[in-house]
């Protein structure tokens, strides 16, 4: 079950892991992108732990909140999509104060929806997209999230970039992990360590 | 690296906060806000223009705020597409009651934010539409161009036809017909770096350049070994030319932030000479620091194929300080 609390702690988790992971995530960026990523994504997440004070009456309050604190502190392209992604899924957590499984996958799947619709992108073209929609994809309760994550960030490494800033690159794309996909994976574990 | 700067986070607002007291007959700041307005607020009746994206670029986007031009820009971090709340005080600070057109690069996140804000701004009832410059022909998908430093003309005959009274529907039309012909390309030698990490944008040693740059400190698509600059416009202008026919142009050298203005001189010297044998009239011709990447070491070069139209736009006065006639 996720409740609110696990919600938090989930986000929390996911700040500590950027700030960890923060120089990994602008490096890749730097060799396919703008070298900005980890920087956006710290400062959004920052900013994300400070709403965390306040008290929610439900996940759907929460994960508005969350998806309209990214959209207006990590800029770039991360902030639209990061924060569609929460603003979308809270309509599926609606006033609801715990979600099983099923409904944390379905309020996820909205999130890859509004991922694809406001990036205009699809699977395969080495983006973030390539995490959210093959992870959540036949995902069962008692799948190892962490694998299945690891391998598909992983899985970027041998991809030709074909959107967003990677793409000008094009088959010197090839070689590096995108860095969408390692920070989407970041904020999914910990999303998902707290279903368990 | 060594930069002559307070807070890396701060930057921007300090930036900002010292344009505005610079000029205070020019520019207003939108409270809380890193939005650079009109000193004198929004034009009533008047087509608003506003445009924007990462700072680092300068004199773009607040420097060609002013009379004639822009009416705001909004400030992102260094080379990080400003957020929606931010592009929306940009629309109000903009609005004369007339509609606002936003000037947008084409970067994924620059087209994402502006478009969010559009539709923020719509849900207040503001008349808001935009316009994507993709004009960086290193890019072959011309989907996937980037917008550079052609976007500046851009700017200047929307901004224009704006102060001339046109409508939202004129000024967009117009913007469109400058972005669907105008066509640049750059290159550097020298890399820029990230005040916040303080590394650069990429690795380049002596002997390397990198052709085919965007603005943001990216590689280009192309590394090659460093050449004298007449091989390198030859270069350059083999890929602008198969998209611009021999006529009446506007011509821009555009410094990357980190050359000196002699070096731009030279640059011109051949473009202009080549050109010129080319069967090019150069009509208009602008060298300086456009849309720059912070200290980057290089150089744009950007044609506009010129008619009447375009050309009394391009002549019209304009108050802004990076464009000012």
């Amino acid at each position: 079950m996720l409740t609110i609390e696990g919600f938090k702690q989930a986000l929390r988790h996911a700040q500590s892991e950027i700030e960890a992971n923060k120089d990994t995530l602008t490096d890749l960026d730097r060799a396919i992108g703008d070298g900005d990523h980890g920087i956006n994504m710290s400062r959004g997440f920052d900013a994300v732990v400070a709403i965390l004070d306040d008290e929610y009456a439900s996940l759907g309050e929460l994960s508005k909140t969350v998806g309209m604190t990214l959209m207006s502190k990590v800029g770039g392209a991360a902030g639209p999509l990061y924060g569609s992604a929460f603003v979308k899924a809270a309509p599926k957590f609606g006033d609801a104060t715990e979600a099983d499984f099923a409904l944390v996958k379905e309020a996820l799947e909205e999130g890859t929806a509004a991922i694809k619709a406001r990036g205009k992108s699809t699977a395969g073209q080495k983006t973030m997209v390539d995490v959210w929609e093959p992870f959540l994809d036949g995902l069962s309760e008692s799948d190892d999230f962490t694998s299945k994550l690891d391998h598909l960030v992983n899985e970027t490494e041998g991809m030709v970039a074909t959107k967003g800033r990677a793409s000008y690159f094009g088959e010197n794309s090839r070689g590096t992990i995108d860095p969408g996909a390692l920070s989407s994976s970041i904020v999914l574990k910990a999303i998902m360590k707290e279903v368990d | 690296m060594k930069k002559l700067i307070g807070e890396a986070s701060e930057l921007v607002s300090q930036m900002v906060e010292g344009m505005v007291h610079a000029h205070p007959e020019l520019y207003g700041r939108v409270e809380g806000v890193n939005v650079i307005c009109r000193a004198d607020g929004a034009k009533s009746g008047k087509v608003g223009l506003v445009s924007g994206g990462g700072s680092g670029h300068e004199p773009a986007h607040a420097g060609y705020v002013g009379d004639g031009m822009l009416d705001a820009a909004v400030c992102g971090e260094v080379f990080t597409s400003p957020t929606p709340d931010m592009v929306l005080e940009g629309i109000k600070a903009a609005d004369g009651g007339n509609g606002v057109l936003l000037v947008v690069k084409n970067y994924a996140g620059d087209v994402m934010n502006f478009e969010l804000a559009g539709e923020l701004a719509d849900a207040e009832g503001i008349k808001v539409d935009h316009v994507v410059v993709a004009d960086d022909v290193a890019i072959a998908n011309k989907e996937d161009r980037r917008g550079v430093a052609g976007t500046v003309f851009v700017h200047k005959i929307a901004g224009a036809a704006a102060a001339s009274g046109k409508s939202l529907e004129e000024v967009k039309a117009l913007a469109e017909k400058v972005a669907s012909h105008v066509r640049s390309m750059g290159m550097a030698v020298e890399p820029c770096y990230m005040p916040v990490s303080g590394k650069p944008g990429f690795d380049l040693n002596e002997e390397e350049m990198e052709i085919g740059i965007g603005i943001h400190g990216e590689r280009g698509v192309e590394r090659k070994p460093t050449t004298d600059v007449d091989s390198i416009v030859d270069d350059l202008l083999e890929h602008l030319t198969k998209e611009v026919e021999p006529g009446k142009v506007a011509v821009m050298v555009n410094g990357m932030g980190g050359t000196p203005l002699s070096e731009l001189y030279v640059t011109y010297h051949f473009v202009a000479k080549k050109l010129e044998a080319a069967g090019y009239t150069l009509k208009r011709k602008y060298v300086g620091n456009y849309m720059t990447s912070l200290e980057m070491h290089g150089f744009s070069i950007t044609l506009l194929p010129l008619d009447d139209e375009l050309t009394s736009y391009l002549d019209a006065p304009s108050a802004a300080l990076g464009f000012k006639i």
